[in-house]
């Protein structure tokens, strides 16, 4: 009841603001994640965040009524630091649709684009300039998990090359016009950080955690 | 009244000339008529002369490094080939060190990867690694970009050709772009014979080491560019130092170990110490390398293991004669890719 008050209240707030539009909503147990926040998981083990910055593409909605499929393919930075990236696809009635299907992060020819202006501008810290491409998503923070003497993560997430190709699908029902990034779902089983806590390279870890961090979205 | 009508006249006319004449500057770049269409993506950054300029002054200019001591140009020399010469690999601020050769510049608009190891796809990106690269100029974009900005000659430069007061990355990169784009040598002994040009012929040496080349060497140095977009192991055993497995770094996969990409031999004469760490210095011991290989090496690129390099001494100076055909003084010692004067 109090989880679904204080959601509730982010939601509210929010939609005062930008009714009818989509947004993102990161929450540790369903409440809006803050940066530098203490946070407890499961096994009581402290975590705070420094860093949360993703990429979204390839929206698909679906419309409630005629079940017709709107799709904009463009990309999309967020940045939990900077509210100015909290809402997107302004002119989108999102009330208008029952469903969304996006992806986190970029395929491969937005990666090899050559792009470098907007949401692919190197300025906003995404871009891998030793090996072409994007970091899909970014999550930085301390953790009494991590048994280094500053407690650090660090989480650089992102590559295109086969077979770790790491941007992800995300399909979720659209009962709101806000989407929950529930980050508690991800300790202790996607991300371990008594064994991982900075990995900053394509292959199969960062394949993994992102797909788990997809199935934190709902 | 007649004589001041006449003038009136004359300084007008004298003034559209003057800026016809400015605005038609032509662009470095061009297209060998024998070449294949570039890779490069020409519209997403139109030939414009005047951000070829702002381009070579960048390139040029020391401002692109964090304590403000080494330019582009301080690994890339023009009359090296745009090497840098003498320095097996690249310097950076404060004295460091890089641990790959840096390799000559020719031929850009044509290449699709770049770096030894194949890491950066596109031309225009190219240039971020070396402005922020730790063991190179070490400087943040944020805080080029504010230096640029308060430049009153950048400032302005920016806005006349960009249109922008609010610089970004993409704009100083385009503008690099510009210039290094441009630099096109297709001008070579080589390429005068093979347009049956100026009466150039080559001499008996240089066509017997031609042969040779074609025989051992252009599988993997195909002609026009002599190099590029392809990775090859030749022989060289990991430098116990620099630790560089080369593509692997890039695809993770273990069979890219110690693959680099094949160089361009185009000025190869002036472009040494050679290799990707250039570990050789001499283009006479590069070719030894080659003699001297052990051919059984399952490591060694399919090529080369088909094809033994197998030459005589005599052969060795034949072949090292061809190479020198490949040189492009015009292209070393051009006037529109000399230090600008830009300011």
């Amino acid at each position: 009841m109090k989880v679904a008050f204080h959601l509730f209240l982010v939601s509210f707030l929010f939609s005062i603001a930008c009714y009818g539009q989509l947004r993102i909503i990161p929450s540790w147990d369903n409440k809006a994640l803050e940066l530098e926040q203490v946070y407890l998981t499961e096994n009581k083990d402290s975590i705070s965040f420094s860093t949360l910055k993703m990429y979204f593409s390839d929206f698909r909605f679906r419309e409630k009524l005629s079940g017709g499929i709107t799709e904009i393919d463009t990309l999309i930075f967020y940045d939990l630091a900077d509210s100015s990236t909290y809402v997107f696809l302004k002119n989108l009635e999102i009330s208008n649709y029952d469903e969304v299907s996006f992806t986190l992060g970029l395929d491969s020819s937005k990666n090899v684009s050559g792009e470098l202006e907007n949401a692919y501008d190197p300025l906003l810290g995404m871009y891998w300039a030793w090996n072409t491409g994007y970091v899909n998503l970014k999550l930085a923070g301390k953790s009494s998990l991590v048994l280094t003497k500053t407690h650090d993560f660090e989480f650089h997430l992102g590559g295109y090359r086969f077979p770790y190709a790491s941007a992800q699908q995300v399909q979720v029902d659209l009962l709101d016009s806000y989407i929950q990034f529930e980050l508690s779902l991800l300790f202790p089983d996607v991300i371990s950080l008594k064994k991982t806590h900075h990995l900053m390279v394509p292959g199969k870890e960062a394949f993994l955690i992102l797909q788990g961090l997809a199935a934190c979205f709902n | 009244m007649k004589g001041s009508r006449f003038l009136l006249f004359a300084f007008f006319g004298f003034s559209i000339l003057a800026f016809t004449l400015k605005i038609s500057i032509p662009h470095p770049f061009y297209q060998p008529k024998e070449w294949p269409k570039p890779s490069y993506n020409f519209k997403g950054n139109p030939l414009d002369y005047e951000k070829f300029e702002l381009g070579r002054a960048l390139f040029y200019d020391p401002i692109l490094s964090r304590d403000s001591s080494i330019s582009c140009a301080s690994c890339h020399l023009q009359f090296t080939a745009f090497a840098h010469v003498d320095h097996p690999t690249s310097h950076g601020i404060e004295g460091r060190i890089g641990k790959r050769n840096a390799p000559g510049l020719a031929n850009l608009a044509w290449r699709k990867l770049f770096h030894w190891d194949g890491g950066v796809l596109n031309l225009n990106a190219q240039a971020i690694n070396p402005i922020t690269h730790v063991a190179e100029m070490d400087m943040r974009l944020d805080s080029l970009l504010y230096r640029l900005d308060r430049s009153p000659i950048y400032s302005a430069a920016f806005k006349r050709t960009f249109g922008t007061t609010d610089i970004r990355p993409f704009h100083l990169v385009k503008a690099l772009a510009q210039f290094t784009v441009s630099l096109v040598s297709a001008n070579s002994k080589y390429d005068k014979v093979m347009r049956a040009e100026d009466d150039q012929v080559f001499t008996e040496q240089e066509s017997k080491g031609m042969v040779l080349f074609t025989k051992f060497c252009a599988s993997c140095h195909k002609p026009p560019f002599f190099g590029g977009d392809d990775f090859k192991s030749n022989g060289l055993p990991l430098h116990p130092e620099l630790l560089d497995f080369g593509r692997m770094t890039i695809t993770g996969n273990k069979r890219d170990s110690l693959l680099f990409m094949v160089p361009t031999l185009r000025n190869i004469e002036y472009s040494f110490p050679y290799m990707h760490d250039g570990r050789i210095s001499k283009l006479k011991d590069v070719i030894k390398h080659y003699t001297l290989l052990d051919y059984s090496n399952p490591l060694l690129s399919k090529e080369l293991r088909k094809n033994p390099v197998k030459l005589s001494e005599n052969e060795q100076k034949d072949l090292l004669a061809f190479l020198k055909t490949l040189t492009d003084k015009t292209f070393l010692f051009d006037e529109r890719f000399k230090y600008s004067t830009f300011k």
